[in-house]
């Protein structure tokens, strides 16, 4: 503030032409002194319009195929009033001499324009590649071949992320990643868990709502669950593409339900078995459970259920037995959904699918003063009395918890043999005698 | 047996009538309904009962057959037991199928005979001065039976407690919250296990009791025609059924006897 009034009242002090002498004169010595500065430091950035490249580097430029770009996609892209020494930082050899030297290092978009906040509050602005999977393997490991801002965004050719041709546009990530991340080479030299995830993803209700339906704006593309810029890899803890909060952005209402029930809490209180959302709905690959591949598919849910509640060392934790589903399977109901009648109870039938409470709790479908209403819910047994809630359901044959039955079974098995036997021994020489007879009257 | 001269080879005597061999005929249809149409919950891991059933649909279509079917046959056994009940030959059949203990013995005898251990050791000189003793224990002839052998006997009875508990058990089965109203939850289950295994038990006792009986028999070697046309002739009664053959032919002889009395007074 006061140097600046000082400068004012000094030029108010100073004749006209001295005035004209003084105002001409300050650009000359700043353009020296840039220059000078320029000079003395080890790259020099002379200016050169992008006109000045394309004569080389153009479509009728002298150079070969792959050191042209195409002046068209340039000029319509986002880039278009860039020039290009703000991006490649040429050096010469010989002073201010065209050709360039061979070796310039690769554009970095981070460090001189892309650190703006993102758009989208709660989502990761491009400053956050250096954190993510990618970024990792590129500035820790030194990875040359891992994508970097132009393999998803576009070289000379990047438009505006609204644009329906960008590769960053929603409807063209899933193919965009597909470049990567189904080529064998890459999934095998990374060790990638996933070998054909855009093949999965078109399939899903996601792909098919983006791709079928054109539901371009909302449908859930690769970067709505992994991440935009700050995409983690497997193993990571808190991983968002699995974390139920991900998928409770779009699809609210079940995740309010799933939040009250007992996965739920505790998953989300940091409880490693627990189920999220895609241990039983599948990851890339989810399918509406109406169809026969859907791991929520009426005649799959118990093997779906029994990926942890078949595991004895899983369910000895919360002091469930692991007997759940083999109860089931070998129960009447079990046994009917086996030859897919479509209206057999299932897991989810009795103890429902996103609001699962355990037994204890009052609101539990399969709390004891719920389990009549729960039985005669869809007409499948109306008028169930209230006394099946006094006892075990999930007993069969097959477990020795359910002691009469358990017991029974082997006593029945036992008679069936017996008598089986005895009569064999019963029968064998009669069979004998009599077929002599036969063999006899015949000859 | 010996031939009796009241009674000729060619005869032919009904061994069931008409009214029998339509009840054996509806068993028959709806005893391997009930099996075809129940093993399937029974076995339900064998991949066979899949390619049998493969929708959800033929499956639901199946339960209906098994109780349209548990209706027939009981709708048969009520008509069996009023015919038992009210028709002469009925109550006939009724006590010559009553259990005694010649049956016990008969299948003792039977295997006995069959296993024909006595008799060899005989002709090998063991036991000669006991054997000669004791015939009986040589076993020489089979066991003579009268209208029904005690494998027959064996059969009736197991079907008819088998149909007790099988009619008992898939009522309550049919009618769960009924079961349910009356008896606890592992009743019920029970009421599923024996349902099962008594079937199991039955269609083994049909298919190596019965097929035995009336299929492997030198008599009537590939099968025994009775349950089609009912027709018995003298000389299979002979050899089957000689204390039946032996009643008959005293019957007739008696009256034979008691003709020539009254002619001979007539005469006189």
């Amino acid at each position: 503030m006061l140097k600046e009034q000082q400068v004012i009242r000094a030029l108010t002090r100073l004749s006209g032409f001295r005035k004209f002498l003084f105002i001409g004169a300050l650009p000359c010595f700043l353009s020296l002194f840039i220059i000078n500065s320029s000079l003395s430091s080890k790259i020099s950035r002379p200016y050169l319009s992008t006109e000045n490249c394309l004569q080389c580097h153009g479509q009728e430029g002298p150079l070969p195929s792959a050191l042209k770009i195409d002046e068209k996609s340039f000029y319509s892209s986002a880039h278009a009033s860039l020039d290009c020494t703000d991006c490649h930082a040429i050096t010469f050899s010989k002073q201010d001499r065209i050709p360039h030297e061979k070796n310039i290092p690769p554009p970095d978009c981070l460090s001189s324009c892309h650190q703006e906040q993102p758009e989208v509050p709660g989502r990761a602005g491009p400053i956050s590649y250096k954190d993510s999977v990618h970024g990792r393997a590129y500035y820790d490991r030194g990875e040359k071949e891992v994508a970097r801002c132009w393999d998803c965004h576009g070289k000379h050719n990047i438009l505006p992320q609204n644009h329906p041709e960008s590769t960053v546009n929603k409807v063209n990530i899933p193919r965009t990643c597909s470049v990567c991340h189904e080529n064998m080479a890459v999934v095998i030299k990374y060790h990638i868990h996933r070998e054909a995830p855009y093949q999965e993803y078109r399939q899903s209700v996601h792909g098919r709502a983006l791709f079928s339906l054109g539901a371009t704006t909302f449908a859930a593309v690769c970067t709505d669950c992994h991440g935009v810029h700050n995409i983690q890899g497997v193993g990571e803890p808190h991983l968002m593409a699995k974390l139920p909060t991900t998928c409770g952005r779009c699809h609210e209402q079940i995740y309010e339900k799933y939040k009250e029930s007992i996965h739920g809490k505790m998953a989300l209180k940091g409880d490693p078995s627990s189920p999220l959302c895609v241990d039983c709905h599948g990851e890339h690959k989810i399918i509406p459970p109406r169809e026969a591949g859907s791991s929520t598919y009426f005649q799959n849910i118990p093997a779906t259920c029994a990926t942890c509640h078949a595991r004895p060392e899983i369910m000895e934790k919360y002091g469930i037995p692991a007997d759940r589903i083999s109860t089931f399977i070998e129960s009447l109901h079990g046994i009917a959904l086996g030859y897919g009648v479509k209206g057999a109870a299932t897991c989810v039938s009795c103890h429902g699918a996103h609001d699962i409470l355990p037994p204890s709790d009052p609101r539990s479908s399969v709390h004891p003063a719920n389990v009549a209403s729960t039985c005669s819910q869809n007409g499948c047994h109306p008028g169930m009395p209230e006394t099946v809630a006094r006892t075990k359901i999930h007993v069969g044959p097959s477990s020795r918890y359910s002691k009469t039955i358990y017991y029974l079974e082997k006593f029945l098995i036992v008679l069936v043999i017996i008598t089986v036997v005895i009569t064999i021994i019963w029968f064998i020489p009669g069979f004998i005698r009599r077929g002599l007879v036969i063999f006899r009257k015949r000859r | 047996m010996d031939k009796s001269p009241y009674i000729d080879d060619d005869e032919v005597f009904i061994r069931m009538n008409l009214t029998e061999r339509i009840q054996h005929f509806i068993l028959i249809i709806t005893f391997f309904t009930l099996i075809i149409t129940g093993l399937p919950l029974f076995f339900y891991e064998f991949k066979f009962f899949r390619w049998f059933i493969p929708s959800g649909r033929i499956f639901l279509i199946r339960g209906l057959i098994h109780r349209a079917a548990a209706v027939l046959m009981i709708g048969n056994l009520i008509w069996h037991l009023l015919y038992t009940a009210f028709h002469p030959r009925g109550r006939e059949n009724f006590k010559e199928m009553l259990p005694r203990s010649k049956d016990f013995r008969d299948a003792f005898e039977q295997f006995m005979y069959n296993v024909g251990i006595t008799r060899f050791l005989y002709r090998r000189g063991i036991g000669r001065k006991f054997f000669d003793r004791h015939p009986y224990w040589l076993f020489e002839k089979p066991p003579l039976y009268g209208r029904y052998n005690f494998i027959e006997k064996f059969e009736y009875w197991s079907l008819g407690w088998g149909s007790f508990i099988m009619i008992f058990t898939g009522f309550f089965m049919w009618n769960v919250e009924l079961s349910l109203r009356l008896f606890p939850l592992w009743v019920h289950d029970i009421f599923i296990i024996i349902h099962g295994y008594e079937a199991i038990l039955a269609f083994l006792a049909i298919i190596i009791w019965h097929m035995y009986n009336v299929h492997f028999n030198p008599e009537n070697f590939p099968m025994s025609r009775v349950w089609l046309n009912g027709k018995i002739t003298g000389r299979e009664l002979r050899l089957l059924h000689p204390l039946e053959y032996q009643k008959i032919a005293e019957k007739r002889r008696l009256k034979a006897e008691t003709k020539q009395n009254s002619l001979g007074k007539n005469c006189a």
